[in-house]
């Protein structure tokens, strides 16, 4: 168990001696130019705007996978280690302040969320497709669409079948009174967050439960494989949320990355034209 | 449990596009085309599959996952057999991020030309807000920031660039701060405000010590690698260290001990583990004290049998607490330095007897003893040698030929032989020097001359001409000096009457027998002794008598009359004087009774000349006349006086004057104007009935004789018998006593002003007395000396040594009256790099009233510390010594050296020196409260970076 325990951490060590080596050289020249009085300021902007830039390189590498430039799981592990190394490089460059002017403090916010952003990706990243893994069966997001059209035509198949066979609206007024809306409808992108308790589909299945007694024996079948489809629409939902917020971090990291670039610039031409006093 | 909804087979999977803009609008109700939309949006679709012909067959191509070829199939024309209704596509995940990235980048633009460009931009780029100071002076950006231009861009990348651009930034610091700072062009942009070669001279201490162990890795690192701003000539801009745009309360001066220490060669860890002791440095003992002050003698002794400075403290040595020293010393209004309460409030107390007794003195012009038959007149026995300062004043001539006299023949005594070596005074009095003091004496008469003659600013030229005074304002130095002392010199009061204002004797029988020859006479004149003065002879050269004068005086006109050595004319034998001298000599004797008339009435010429000669110092009363006041043993004689003043009156009409009869007597003129004055022969002349007219000086009924009875002590008698009738052709007699009441110049009020200090004359040579501590005049003086003695022209810079030598008198010391005395107190520094004399007036740090204290990195408030500690806590007195053996005293002990420069004191070396007070052992004096938790150990806290700004 302590094994297990220890494991990844034993995988992540390298690159916590990485970004923890790093953090400290820049730490360490960071003295000693605020010590030697040799523009601290200057050397710590330049170094961290050439940095965001080649982290931002790592987006257009996604998009020409034909160019031999390392492979993107590389390209995605130093991403991290110097993703965090621009954090530690931000702090010495404000020299561990907050910034005062209005442009100053846009570039820090757009820094803070660009970092933020990056973190909060990188766990939903590595958790997200365990819990993914753990709800049920993983699903192309792109596919998620026509499973759920063929959910809804196989429940509804389903209710047909049984109204006909079983003689019985028992179902059939479930599923149009609770089902049918269900199946169509998409859900909401915190719901893998959600309390089990409070989702539509465990109501669903309470109420299916709870008919069970009225239904015929040969209904019966019928609702537990309703069930099952209940089931798998609640994984179809969790996988597709899940999948919306893997994809959707990207939407606050690269836009505002790309604006991160332009005020940076624009404050650096700044520093470098006023920044003879001060 | 779930079902499993991802199928696995190519068959049953259709393929999908992500990276597609577009995607098909049935994808979400999972109905899409196969087709897709466009590149751009547009549906394409219109069915399930896309059929294919085969031949003559249109084949269905609907894929596995939906179901398979469909029954119907296609329609003979290649449509789909299962058409799909119109879709409105949809943008792809990646195609909507895309946009996002599209408007993030215009938008951030557009934030930026707003901020950059818009009215407000100074608002939104300010990087921060000022400080108070800096925000309250309103200042724009051009203010402090050089204008920047995107093309300056291109070379920032390099070092020195984006240095220059701040140096060129510091320079806009200067426009407010130069005065704290410095000039730009000065030493202001350097570390410290030093220049290269200063910063060297202090780090040179310190090269040997910086090592891995002793300093702190940061720094050690810093100061080793090659960030530091190095080839940048030690230039640092302002910015460097005062970092603005941090908010109104930030600091501007905020730095770190390793910040500080980064530059420095001598590194430590902090200020109690590795500062440099203050022995090290020097501190506070780094130089002898500039003003003589033995603390030990004054306390252990002075204070005690002199006077108590303050009730109720006990002096003595050591003392027992610092009470006694906030006697003389307090802090300055910065609390920082205890500087001097100044003369008048501790010195004064003692030592100013010595300004009210005139004890303090210099000689300027001393009349040398010389034996000579050179020099009109009688030489003075003065019992002086020819002294550096006279040496100065004489003509380059003769102070060239000085330059080579050799030494004395004959055995002087000892004390001469000294002066001469330590003063340059040269004796000139011996057989050796015969030469010599027969140029000296006539080139001394000279000067005497044009001193009496132009006033001292002959002085002034003869000093410039020697190149003693350099500077106009060193002419305060001999500034005030009465012409009348020049005078005095040249013709000492007692000469013979040569400085008398006195009737000349006349060949009256001579003249008046010439002038009767054209009908003319003198009239009435005084029996007397003395030649026409030179005194006199000034006197008439400014009443437009300079053509008659000339006449008398000029040896190439053929006549009996010339000027004499000593400046005077004898007009007692007139019998071989030519026509034109007669006329001349008539012309002159008017003028002098016209003088005499107007001594008596105060009359503004004369009387503005005399004053003049006098150096103003002539005090005529309302109530007295002139004569009253410059005779003052004489009684005024009013029918002489009024007698002449007739004559004149009528003379200065046009009156043709009596002439003279037969035998000698006088009658009325013959002119129109004569006959008018018939009665002048009984009125003016006929007062007295044996006084005037008479060229028998026998005549024993004379003015003021003893058989007078009351009348003898009058100057000129009785009015009715003191002149004698021009028909009786008598002349007043006047005795030798009588005559003598007309000399009138003594320098009788030499002794007033040595009262109340000044210049003054005594013994044949002009001194000058302090009148107070900091006189003006001598302080002048001994500059002036110190500047010769400075100069880099050997002969000026040996006159200086000379001059410093005789007027400091730095042997005898205090014993001495001479300027030696101010010296006592204030030292004399030599530069030990430029050699150059400097004389300390002030003390280190001043006095309430001056300051003359120097930039300084280091600062100590005393204020706060004599709080809670004694001075003694610190400052401990050393007992037993050696303090005073380090202030010169005088005495050649440096054989090497040799010229005047031998007898300047033995050390002026500021360094050489032993406090009366101990060193600090800071350890345990500082150390112990200025630790980083407790008072702190800053090194900003003591030292301060730049040396002007407090």
């Amino acid at each position: 168990m302590a094994e297990q325990t220890l494991k990844p951490l034993v995988r992540k060590l390298p690159g916590i001696a990485i970004v923890v080596s790093l953090s400290l050289l820049v730490v360490g020249i960071w003295l000693l130019l605020k010590t030697s009085l040799a523009g601290a300021a200057l050397y710590s902007g330049l170094a961290l705007f050439g940095l965001i830039v080649f982290l931002a390189l790592f987006s257009a590498r996604k998009k020409i996978p034909f160019i031999p430039l390392l492979r993107a799981s590389t390209w995605l592990k130093w991403h991290k280690y110097l993703g965090y190394l621009s954090i530690v490089l931000f702090l010495v460059h404000v020299d561990f302040r907050m910034p005062a002017g209005i442009l100053e403090t846009v570039l820090a916010t757009i820094f803070a969320t660009v970092a933020i952003s990056g973190i909060v990706g990188l766990v939903l990243s590595r958790e997200m497709p365990k819990l993914m893994t753990r709800a049920g069966e993983t699903l192309i997001y792109e596919k998620i669409p026509r499973h759920r059209e063929e959910i809804r035509e196989s429940v509804k198949n389903l209710v047909l079948e049984s109204e006909e066979s079983c003689r019985s609206s028992t179902l059939s007024e479930f599923y149009f009174e609770h089902l049918r809306h269900y199946l169509e409808e998409r859900p909401g992108i915190l719901h893998p967050f959600g309390i089990e308790k409070q989702r539509t589909s465990y109501r669903l299945l309470n109420e299916l439960e709870a008919r069970m007694r009225y239904l015929s024996e040969e209904e019966k079948p019928l609702a537990e494989e309703l069930k099952d489809w209940i089931e798998t629409k609640e994984n179809l939902d969790y996988q597709a949320s899940s999948q919306r917020i893997l994809k959707g971090w990207l939407f606050v990291h690269i836009p505002l990355t790309m604006s991160l670039i332009l005020i940076g610039l624009a404050h650096g031409i700044l520093a470098l034209i006023y920044g003879g006093n001060g | 449990m779930a079902k499993k909804l991802q199928k696995h087979g190519h068959r049953e999977v259709d393929y999908n596009r992500p990276n597609r803009k577009w995607l098909c609008g049935h994808t979400s109700c999972g109905k899409e085309c196969p087709l897709g939309p466009t590149g751009r949006g547009s549906c394409q679709g219109s069915g399930e599959c896309l059929p294919i012909k085969k031949g003559d067959r249109w084949n269905c191509t609907r894929s596995g996952a939906q179901g398979g070829e469909c029954e119907g199939g296609p329609a003979t024309d290649g449509t789909c057999g299962c058409p799909l209704p119109k879709c409105v596509p949809v943008r792809s995940n990646r195609y909507l991020r895309r946009i996002y990235v599209g408007a993030a980048v215009v938008v951030t633009i557009g934030f930026l030309l707003i901020a950059l460009a818009g009215e407000q931009h100074v608002v939104a780029v300010n990087p921060g807000r000022l400080t108070t100071a800096h925000a309250g002076a309103n200042l724009s950006c051009e203010s402090c920031h050089s204008q920047g231009s995107l093309s300056a861009l291109f070379s920032l990348a390099q070092e020195d660039s984006i240095h220059s651009r701040a140096m060129a930034d510091s320079r806009l610091c200067l426009d407010c701060h130069g005065e704290e700072i410095g000039e730009w062009s000065g030493e202001a942009r350097f570390a410290h405000g030093w220049d290269e070669e200063e910063r060297a001279a202090v780090s040179v201490a310190g090269v040997e010590k910086a090592s891995f162990v002793d300093t702190p890795v940061a720094v050690w690192l810093a100061s080793k690698s090659s960030i530091r701003q190095e080839g940048l000539e030690g230039q640092l801009a302002c910015s460097t260290c005062h970092q603005e745009h941090h908010g109104s309360d930030a600091s501007l001066t905020v730095l770190s001990n390793n910040q500080c220490q980064v530059c420095h060669q001598d590194q430590f860890h902090g200020f109690g583990d590795g500062h440099p002791t203050f022995a090290e440095i020097g501190y506070p003992y780094s130089r002898r004290t500039r003003i003589h002050f033995d603390h030990e003698t004054h306390f252990g002794g002075h204070f005690n049998k002199r006077i108590k400075f303050k009730e109720g403290v006990e002096y003595d040595w050591p003392p027992a607490d610092g009470e006694s020293c906030r006697v003389c010393h307090e802090t300055d209004p910065n609390g920082e330095y205890m500087k001097l309460k100044g003369y008048e409030a501790t010195c004064a107390k003692c030592h100013d007897d010595n300004f009210v007794r005139g004890g303090y003195r210099m000689t300027l012009l001393a009349i040398p003893e010389i034996e000579t038959e050179k020099v009109t007149g009688i030489w003075p026995t003065s019992g002086h040698g020819l002294n550096a300062t006279t040496r100065l004043l004489l003509s380059d001539d003769t102070r060239e030929y000085l330059r080579g006299l050799g030494e004395a023949s004959s055995e002087s005594d000892n004390d001469r032989i000294k002066k001469e070596e330590r003063h340059g005074e040269i004796w000139l009095n011996d057989e050796s020097r015969r030469e010599a003091a027969d140029i000296v004496a006539a080139d001394l008469q000279e000067l005497l001359f044009q001193l009496w003659n132009d006033g001292n600013d002959v002085l002034g030229q003869r000093l410039e001409a020697a190149g003693f005074l350099s500077k106009k304002d060193h002419l305060s130095a001999i500034s005030g000096i009465p012409a009348a002392v020049f005078r005095e010199l040249l013709f000492p009061g007692e000469q013979d009457g040569i400085g008398a204002v006195a009737f000349p004797a006349l060949d009256l029988t001579t003249l008046n027998q010439k002038l009767g020859e054209r009908d003319r006479s003198i009239g009435l004149w005084p029996k007397a002794s003395a030649k026409l003065t030179p005194l006199m002879v000034e006197f008439l050269s400014h009443r437009d008598l300079e053509y008659a004068l000339s006449r008398l005086i000029d040896d190439e006109e053929d006549g009996a009359i010339s000027i004499a050595k000593d400046g005077s004319i004898s007009l007692e034998d007139l019998s071989g004087a030519s026509n034109a001298e007669i006329q001349a000599v008539e012309a002159v004797a008017w003028e002098i009774k016209t003088i005499f008339v107007e001594l008596d009435k105060k009359e503004e010429p004369f009387l503005k000349r005399l004053e003049a000669l006098r150096g103003g110092i002539l005090d005529v009363g309302d109530s007295e006349t002139v004569l009253e006041k410059i005779f003052p043993s004489a009684r005024r004689d009013t029918a002489f006086l009024s007698g002449i003043e007739k004559e004149v009156e009528r003379y200065r009409q046009g009156f043709d004057p009596p002439k003279v009869s037969e035998g000698g007597s006088l009658n009325a003129g013959s002119s129109g104007a004569a006959t008018e004055d018939d009665s002048f022969a009984d009125d003016d002349f006929g007062a007295g009935d044996d006084d005037f007219g008479s060229t028998d000086d026998s005549a024993d009924d004379s003015f003021g004789s003893e058989e007078k009875g009351e009348n003898s002590d009058d100057s000129f008698g009785a009015a009715d018998d003191d002149f004698a009738a021009p028909t009786e052709e008598k002349v007043v007699e006047q005795t030798e006593e009588k005559s003598s009441g007309f000399r009138v110049f003594q320098i009788a009020s030499i002794d007033r002003w040595q009262g109340s200090g000044g210049w003054a004359y005594d013994q044949n040579a002009i001194s000058y007395a302090a009148q107070r501590h900091s006189d003006p005049v001598m302080k002048a003086w001994i500059e002036a000396a110190l500047a010769a003695s400075n100069s880099d022209d050997p002969e000026v810079k040996a006159d200086g040594m000379r001059v410093l030598n005789h007027t400091l008198d730095w042997k005898n010391g205090v014993e001495s009256e001479n300027t030696g005395s101010c010296l006592q107190c204030h030292t004399i520094d030599r530069d030990s790099e430029t050699k150059k004399l400097a004389v300390n007036w002030f003390g280190a740090y001043g006095t309430s009233e001056q300051s003359n204290r120097k930039p300084n990195l280091t600062r100590f408030s005393h204020q706060k510390h004599v709080i809670s500690l004694d001075c003694l806590h610190c400052h401990q007195p050393k007992e037993d010594g050696d303090f005073g053996d380090f202030f010169p005293r005088g005495g050649a002990n440096d054989a090497s050296v040799i010229g005047p420069e031998k007898y300047l004191p033995t050390s002026m070396t500021p360094g050489e020196f032993s406090p009366n007070f101990l060193e600090m052992n800071e350890k345990a004096l500082c150390a112990t409260c200025h630790q980083e938790n407790l008072a702190g150990n800053s090194c900003l806290q003591c030292h301060s970076y730049h040396t002007l700004d407090h």
